[in-house]
């Protein structure tokens, strides 16, 4: 239980920094190319289509479709990807202490 | 923009990194990241749902895009379609004239009065020909893929035509199951018959085992000069513009021994074409043979021939046939050739 | 256009300023010291997470997370604050309406903001925005209701093309523009502005190729118009008779190039990065940078020059001229060698050592570092060095400045030396390849090996090979091209499904590799 509260209280400060630095932002930017890049959003845009179809275009809302495809939109999110996010936050840490 | 770039399954340069085993603070961060662009994308559909937008370009009419799925089958291409038959025309910018596509290119060259052809035409001949000589038997393709069939040709849209350049347009049927690289997918029953063997001038392979008189009888009937690419003989009247009396004089001298050149006397349709001996002898039938030796002499001969006519060299009639010459001839040409590079 | 009644009256009451102000200072920060306030503040006043998709009250600028303990939902039940403002995507989401709103003045506001935090972040390039279609654009979407779309497993974008007398070298070419994504991208959304005569200008023409292509039709297109104004634009080119893909293609680009500069947005600002100072749709796909290195062997003084390209030739192994052999085994069958052909199939061993430059490539891998590595250019090519002002002997190396968006790898498979021919050997290449290895700032060692590892700026993916089969004197050019994930065969007017192998096995003479990130520019 400690440790959890110590983890979490170090991703806070390492967030900080992250937002501080503006590097948050340049990593949202290139996760997002790079899932755009790999098929990842179109693959989930099309999840989205079948969840608009079954509730209905008028009566959707964002709430919905993040409950509907977040599962998927972790699972298919490449390794690749997310191991150069990771190095690049080590990466940007081991630079700003 | 990118959305057009493909995923790529390159190995990364980072994988020694475990990523089932993380639950660093770094690594939740990258969740977090992971998350936001979902939601991202969630809010992307929602706000095009509210603006009107979705509704109009996303919900895709599967009706509709289904007449656009791509045909995999043999024979067909993508579209589902059986290699065209059709000669597709075009008119020339330059000067307005409706043609065959096919042969819109050597037309163009001529009616912009441009290109270097005159010279590479003639590079080229001579390099052709001393790689038939070289005994490369591969390269029928080369006849077959690049020339395309021009079915309607009528004497009459021809005659106006510049006859000095006229021999080296003659076209070869294109994929009628001759020699050559058949197209991948597409198997030869699909073509067989469907070009008209009329107008389909004789090989020397199909030539060469007629007896005397049927041979004198098929020249008295046609021009039978023998063209450049289809290595086959013109069946055309012996007033054929495309060539000149005094190549069908030397077909003559090599078929026959003598080069008299009859009158077609009689010969003529009420409507003044030639009457076609292909009525008579089927083409098609002679083309796989194994007559390349004498094939090839033939092809040597008629560009010998055609050199004479449309680029002036000074070729004598002499050289006919003359090996040596004719590679001493390609390599002085060789030089000057530098394309395709 | 907003629905909310709730989100009107807050904008009545001089909502947009606030929306303006928490925007600026939590959602996208113009300043350091907005970051920096950001970085500290933003965190659910309830439980504390800076995670959970926190939310701002629009009223009272309350902060409470969304999801998980959801407080800002409590906080907008207890108050009747009705409004609050994501602070992640900078949506308002009415507690009232249940929904999130879209507000098309709190949008323009927002990406005004967004655009300028971008800049201030010292980030080279501008941040994306993504297209959408204004009023105007919606309505004439919705009355023309049938539509195509590029998508998987549909042959749109695909077409065949009539040879017209021997043009399968301009045909393979046409293939492999048209499906060159950032150039249809801008041929398709009509960004030629034509200033002359439309039935003149070649890049109307091409736009016209493009619109043909992607509009599915299944009948050959007839591209006798587009070869009428090249020929007529590029008079070298002009002539019938057997041409080359690789000549036609730099041909094209020089042409296309020269008319479409006036294009080219944002003049003044993108010409420095650019090796051929043109801004051109053209240059901006198509042109890299080609640094070549002089470097002196008296006084070790490296004298620089850099230079554009379109393309990259590349040596296919140096024939051995004194029995006039191709070094590699690999499909002899239609090289015109007058001398009689090698035992079949056989591979012929590596040169003998005694020739200094005689080598075999393996793979694109191993020609690329062959046309990077320090070349000496030998005592007879003594060139003048700047510093020791002596003619010395030095050495030579290219490597790549600028990578392309778009590169053309060109096999010279057309040898000109003593005896003409064709080369016919297969070289492996790639679907993916790295071009980091090759990069100017990695072969002169100053580049930090562990940071361009990293970045994926150079990494490319294969979209077109363009193939010729015959042999130098005659010949036939197909393609292959990629679409949506996968590949086709271009044969003229035939056009057939392939597999990823049927492009990897083929010969290759011209390889289009595209990169795999792009950034916005």
């Amino acid at each position: 239980m400690v440790e959890r509260i110590k983890d979490s209280q170090l991703s806070a400060s390492i967030n900080q920094k992250l937002v501080e630095s503006g590097e948050r932002e340049r990593l949202k930017e290139l996760l997002r190319s790079r899932l755009i890049e790999c098929g990842w959003r179109d693959k989930l845009r099309s999840h989205c289509k079948e969840v608009i179809k079954q509730k209905g275009l008028e009566n959707v809302t964002v709430d919905d479709l993040v409950a509907e495809i977040t599962p998927t939109g972790r699972a298919l999110v490449p390794d690749e990807v997310k191991r150069d996010m990771l190095l690049r936050i080590r990466t940007f840490l081991a630079a700003n202490t | 923009m990118s959305s057009v770039l493909d995923n790529g399954s390159s190995p990364s340069e980072v994988d020694s990194l475990d990523l089932d085993e993380d639950s660093s603070p770094e690594f939740s961060i990258v969740s977090e990241l992971i998350d936001e662009a979902i939601v991202s994308v969630c809010f992307d559909i929602h706000r095009s749902i509210k603006r009107g937008v979705y509704s109009v370009l996303e919900q895709s009419d599967e009706k509709i895009m289904k007449q656009f799925e791509v045909v995999e089958c043999d024979g067909l291409d993508v579209f589902g379609q059986v290699p065209l038959k059709k000669q597709v025309e075009c008119i020339c910018p330059s000067c307005q004239r409706n043609m065959a596509a096919n042969r819109f290119a050597p037309h163009l060259e001529k009616c912009l009065g441009m290109g270097r052809n005159s010279s590479r035409l003639a590079s080229r001949r001579l390099a052709t020909t001393g790689k038939l000589i070289d005994g490369d038997d591969d390269d029928d393709n080369y006849f077959d893929d690049d020339w395309t069939w021009n079915s309607d040709r009528k004497p009459g849209k021809k005659n106006k035509r510049d006859r000095g350049n006229s021999p080296r347009r003659a076209k070869a049927p294109r994929k009628n199951g001759e020699a050559g690289t058949p197209r991948p997918g597409t198997p030869s029953s699909v073509h067989s018959g469907e070009l008209p063997a009329t107008r389909t001038g004789l090989t020397m392979t199909a030539f060469e085992p007629l007896g005397n008189e049927e041979k004198k009888a098929l020249l008295s009937q046609t021009c039978g000069v023998i063209s450049e690419h289809t290595a086959r003989m013109c069946t055309r009247s012996h007033r054929c513009p495309q060539h000149s009396d005094e190549q069908r004089q030397s077909v003559r001298l090599l078929l026959l021994g003598y080069a008299e050149v009859e009158p077609p006397v009689g010969r003529l349709r009420p409507d003044g074409s030639s009457l076609e001996p292909d009525d008579v002898i089927d083409v098609d039938s002679y083309e796989d043979g194994d007559g390349q030796a004498l094939r090839d002499t033939l092809n040597r001969l008629s560009w010998e021939e055609e050199s004479n006519v449309s680029t002036g060299d000074d070729n004598s009639p002499a050289a006919f046939g003359s090996v040596p010459l004719v590679k001493k001839k390609r390599k002085k040409k060789a030089k000057h050739k530098r394309r395709p590079r | 256009m907003c629905s909310c009644p709730h989100l009107k009256d807050f904008k009545k009451a001089d909502g947009l300023k606030v929306f303006r102000k928490v925007h600026a200072h939590f959602v996208c920060c113009g300043s350091r010291e907005a970051r920096k306030r950001k970085a500290s503040l933003c965190y659910c006043h309830e439980c504390g997470t800076y995670s959970g998709r926190l939310h701002s009250c629009l009223f009272c600028v309350y902060f409470g997370c969304y999801t998980g303990n959801r407080h800002i939902h409590h906080h907008a039940q207890s108050t009747g604050h009705s409004l609050a403002l994501d602070l992640t995507h900078g949506v308002v989401y009415c507690f009232v309406c249940r929904d999130h709103v879209y507000d098309l003045d709190l949008e323009k506001i927002g990406v005004e903001q967004a655009v300028r935090a971008w800049k201030t972040l010292g980030n080279g390039h501008i941040k994306y925005i993504p297209w959408e279609p204004s009023k105007a654009e919606l309505q004439l979407l919705k009355e023309n209701k049938k539509r195509i779309k590029l998508e998987k497993n549909s042959f749109i974008g695909l077409r065949g093309l009539t040879n017209l007398g021997n043009t399968c070298f301009m045909n393979c070419i046409v293939q492999a523009l048209t499906h060159t994504p950032l150039l249809r991208d801008y041929f398709l959304s009509d960004q030629h502005v034509c200033a002359g005569d439309k039935e003149q200008c070649i890049v109307c023409e091409v736009a016209s190729v493009f619109q043909e292509f992607y509009s599915g039709q299944k009948a050959p297109h007839t591209p006798f118009k587009l070869l009428h104004l090249v020929w007529t634009h590029a008079r070298h080119l002009a002539g019938y008779e057997q041409q080359d893909a690789h000549e036609f293609f730099i041909a094209a680009l020089d042409v296309l190039h020269q008319y479409c500069k006036d294009d080219a947005p944002n003049k003044d600002v993108l010409v420095p990065n650019n090796p051929n100072r043109c801004n051109c749709i053209i240059d901006r796909i198509f042109t890299g940078g080609l640094q070549s290195d002089v470097i002196c062997q008296a006084c070790k003084c490296v004298s620089t020059t850099i230079d554009p390209f379109w393309d990259i030739s590349l040596d296919l192994g140096n024939i051995d001229h004194s029995n006039g052999r191709s070094s590699s085994g690999a499909s002899a069958a239609s090289t015109p060698d007058p001398t009689p052909p090698e035992e079949n199939g056989q591979p012929v061993p590596e040169i003998s050592s005694h020739h200094e430059e005689s080598f075999v490539p393996k793979s694109l891998v191993e020609c690329l570092r062959r046309f990077t590595r320090p070349e000496r250019l030998g005592s007879e090519a003594k060139i003048k060095c700047s510093q020791c002002q002596t003619y010395q002997e030095s050495t030579k190396q290219l490597t790549m400045k600028k990578l392309p968006i778009v590169v053309c790898f060109h096999f010279k498979r057309f040898e000109h030396s003593k005896k003409s021919k064709k080369i016919s050997t297969y070289i492996p290449f790639p679907q993916q390849l790295d071009m980091a290895p090759f990069m100017a700032s990695r072969l002169n060692g100053n580049g930090d090996h562990s940071q361009s590892s990293l970045c994926c700026d150079s990494n490319y993916t294969l979209f077109a090979v363009v193939n010729h089969s015959g042999t130098l004197e005659v010949g036939h050019y197909t393609s292959f091209i990629r679409q949506q994930q996968e590949w086709f065969k271009c044969d003229d007017a035939w056009i057939t499904k392939a597999t990823l192998d049927d492009v990897l096995q083929s010969e290759g003479y011209l390889l289009f590799y595209h990169k795999k990130v792009l950034e916005y520019e």
